[in-house]
């Protein structure tokens, strides 16, 4: 799937249309908003998916891998601070 | 680094060593050099102590695999997503109809002029020899600009799609043919990308600030990393090689050549443009030194006055005038006070009649005007 | 209240939009209802005194005849029947340009085009009985192919006369293409648009043996040999698309069983005429191809005005020596 494929074309109005009534949902439900942004991530894997299964994998390595590097770096960095280095 | 350079760099020693190259079955992940580049940034930005790492798992895998972006950029950094993310307000019913503008102009773009264009280019390239003087010059201007509606349109629609779904991505690309410098193409060609390099790349190197070799060194080294990162091949390297040939030649000669006034200026950095253009595409270097050839001897061959070549050169033309009279409107000037000619989304406000009749007209025209033939985007293959 | 407001506007820009993307339309890409065809010498032809419009492929505005094909005028007592697909309906040519315009110029005959899109070899052949009892040319009946490696199920339907013949338009179909062609055009495009690019066409390889193909073969073409109650021979015009080559030579794509195809013509009876050589030496000599146009890929697609050049030269030279 490419943003000018005939299948985003049929994928995205839905998605487009479950976010728009979620929204509707955001002032009573406070978990609407973050279900939006799940939802925005499921479909992002789906349209990586439907590329090649693997990709996710690749990505989703990718983003464990620096998810924790930067939590690491960020430590560190206090770590250094405090000890009144760099 | 394994996925896209391992069959590129095996292969160069086989050849060395003279050995026969083969072909391992690696599959290049998609949009792998966008993500790749856009976790680097926020890494570096981490470790620098420009912002905090990201705690909440969720807005860091969307920073990540966020659909739009992902393909084909742009890059976006971390610094103006996470706060997005944040403040997070779902899709809005102005951002919407802007949106749906920009991805239709984008889907123009692409399907319409990049994709048309991509018919001519394939013809020639494949075949120089066979075709006439005009027609490969033709054929080269005409890359030239499939690339840039190709790259410009792709990215106008993810940053379409990203603001319907409430999400505010920069331009990536500014006009860059109406750049006066090599150094000013950089600046308006594939921005996210440009300023990664600059951000993470040459300045950490030094810059400009640490002499003219030094400054020629770090000039060189960016180009060439920008070529490898764009493919995994010796006309990508050739390429940024030349670009750094020629951003240095602007160092060297920049000042000169500002007497000649800025339309002859635009002109010969079109001119270097496109002559560059022409071994980013080849398949090999010699075959970019065919094109050349058949760009600069006189021939016989087919002769094809590519029509979409001209209705593409039109369009583009068009939209430069456009963005010239806007610009002077709203005084965009440079550091020497110059005019500074910025390109704009021709957004309109679709609760007027006319207006929705505009935009439902060009939707029909981009749709049978399309080209719907066997055509990926350029970039996507990077 | 606002709501309807509202609704009434997006339905009114719809409309005109819609008009101003018809007009368009008329000039891009406009062709005309496939109505059917009672004689049975084509599966349809068009609107009679239809004028089609072509920007898309070649730049051409063409007028059909009182009967739905192109030709300046209906003719009767014809010398040659022109049979065919879209190469030979010639809507990316001017009128003028055309194979059966530039004979009737050439020669001295009455030359009649009943051309239509979509009719291939397998079509001609399964008509080519009732195009001759309809319009009884007295000398030749042309047909035009850019194919020749037949598929071996296609012809046991012609030989077998079991092909279904394709559906004209008909009901509300047939009132939106006329009235909102716009919709032919973007029905078109959404069906391109839809096919998965990503698989690979492969030509299927025959699955039947060599003797078994010839035999269907001259079955096949069995159907157009000679008859005692017509006087019109058929000929077999061969125009193979051709790409060019990284040397820049001109290289033919569909040549497989080229030189079987030409035997079980001869064997027939039918005048095979292969126009490679003619296209090569056009390409060598003025450095032209035969198909294509300056708004689509060169050396694909339709005949261009060059291609029917040639081809009418061919056939009138072809014809002189075989009437003498």
């Amino acid at each position: 799937m490419s943003l000018n494929s005939f299948s985003f074309f049929l994928y995205f109005p839905p998605l487009v249309a479950v976010m728009a009534v979620f929204g509707l949902f955001r002032k009573k439900w406070k978990t609407a908003g973050k279900l939006q942004l799940f939802i925005l991530l499921a479909f992002s894997y789906f349209f990586i998916y439907t590329s090649d299964w693997r990709f996710c994998i690749c990505i989703f390595v990718i983003t464990a891998l620096a998810y924790s590097t930067g939590i690491l770096l960020e430590k560190t960095h206090n770590v250094n601070i405090l000890r009144g280095g760099v | 680094m394994y996925f896209k350079y391992t069959n590129f760099f095996v292969n160069s020693f086989r050849t060395i060593i003279s050995l026969k190259p083969v072909t391992l079955k690696i599959i290049l992940p998609l949009g792998i050099s966008f993500y790749v580049f856009s976790t680097l940034a926020y890494l570096i930005d981490v470790y620098r102590g420009d912002y905090k790492a990201e705690k909440n798992i969720l807005s860091f895998a969307l920073y990540v695999a966020f659909f739009p972006k992902l393909t084909a950029g742009p890059i976006v950094r971390g610094k103006d997503f996470f706060w997005q993310v944040k403040e997070y307000r779902g899709i809005q019913w102005e951002a919407f109809l802007t949106g749906i503008q920009i991805f239709v102009f984008g889907l123009f773009k692409k399907i319409v002029l990049a994709d048309r264009l991509g018919v001519f280019v394939d013809d020639v390239f494949h075949a120089p020899t066979a075709y006439n003087t005009g027609t490969v010059i033709l054929a080269a201007v005409s890359y030239s600009l499939q690339i840039y509606f190709d790259f410009s349109g792709y990215s106008d629609m993810a940053i379409g799609v990203s603001k319907i779904l409430g999400f505010d991505f920069k331009p990536n690309f500014n006009l860059p043919y109406v750049a006066k410098n090599m150094s000013e193409f950089w600046k308006r060609w594939h921005i996210s990308l440009s300023s990664w390099f600059q951000d993470y790349l040459y300045i950490p190197l030094g810059g400009g600030r640490k002499g003219t070799a030094r400054t020629y060194r770090n000039l060189m080294i960016v180009m060439l990393v920008s070529g490898l990162w764009h493919g995994a091949g010796w006309t990508f390297i050739i390429w940024g090689a030349l670009h750094g040939i020629a951003s240095c030649l602007n160092k060297v000669v920049g000042k000169k050549m500002e007497a000649l006034g800025p339309s002859l200026n635009r002109i010969v950095t079109f001119i270097g443009v496109t002559l560059l253009w022409v071994v980013f595409r080849a398949d090999s270097f010699w075959a970019a030194v065919k094109v050349w050839t058949g760009m600069f001897t006189i021939h016989t061959g087919i002769n094809q006055p590519y029509a979409w070549s001209f209705f593409a050169i039109a369009c583009l033309i068009t939209g430069t005038i456009v963005s010239f009279i806007h610009s002077k409107k709203t005084g965009s000037v440079d550091k020497k006070g110059k005019l500074y000619v910025n390109a704009f989304y021709p957004v309109l406000d679709l609760s007027k009649f006319w207006s929705l009749v505009v935009f439902f007209t060009f939707c029909g025209l981009t749709v049978i005007m399309g080209y719907f033939g066997n055509t990926a985007f350029i970039y996507g293959a990077f | 209240m606002k709501i309807v407001l509202k609704c009434g506007k997006l339905i009114a820009a719809l409309f005109v939009s819609v008009f101003i993307l018809n007009v368009i339309t008329l000039a891009y890409r406009n062709t005309s209802l496939h109505l059917s065809n009672d004689t049975g010498a084509t599966d349809y032809k068009a609107l009679p005194n239809f004028i089609t419009g072509n920007l898309q492929e070649g730049f051409a505005f063409v007028k059909m005849d009182e009967d739905g094909f192109n030709n300046q005028s209906v003719m009767d007592n014809i010398d040659i029947l022109l049979m065919g697909s879209s190469h030979m309906e010639a809507l990316q040519v001017s009128q003028s340009e055309n194979v059966c315009s530039l004979l009737n110029e050439i020669s001295d005959d009455k030359v009649y085009n009943i051309g239509v899109s979509g009719h291939t070899l397998y079509r001609c052949v399964n008509n080519y009985e009732n195009a001759v009892n309809h319009y009884h040319p007295h000398k030749y009946v042309i047909i035009e192919t850019d194919r020749i490696n037949l598929d071996t199920d296609e012809m046991r339907s012609v030989i077998n006369q079991e092909t279904v013949t394709p559906d004209t338009n008909s009901g509300i179909e047939y009132y939106l293409i006329k009235y909102v062609p716009v919709t032919k055009l973007i029905h078109i495009q959404m069906t391109e648009w839809r096919k998965d690019k990503s698989s690979i066409q492969v030509q299927e390889t025959q699955s039947v043996s060599s003797s078994e193909y010839i035999q269907l073969l001259d079955s096949f073409l069995g159907v157009l040999s000679k008859r005692i109650d017509c006087d019109a021979e058929p000929i077999i015009v061969y125009h193979p698309e051709s790409v060019i080559g990284e040397d820049g030579e001109l290289e033919y794509s569909d040549r497989n069983n080229l030189e079987i195809f030409q035997k079980a013509c001869e064997r027939k009876g039918i005048l095979f005429v292969d126009m490679s050589d003619d296209f090569n030496k056009l390409y060598h000599e003025k450095h032209v191809l035969a198909h294509g146009f300056i708004n689509t890929a060169v050396g694909t697609g339709h005949l261009n005005k060059y291609g029917h050049q040639v081809i009418a030269q061919r056939i009138a030279k072809v014809i002189r020596e075989d009437w003498k």
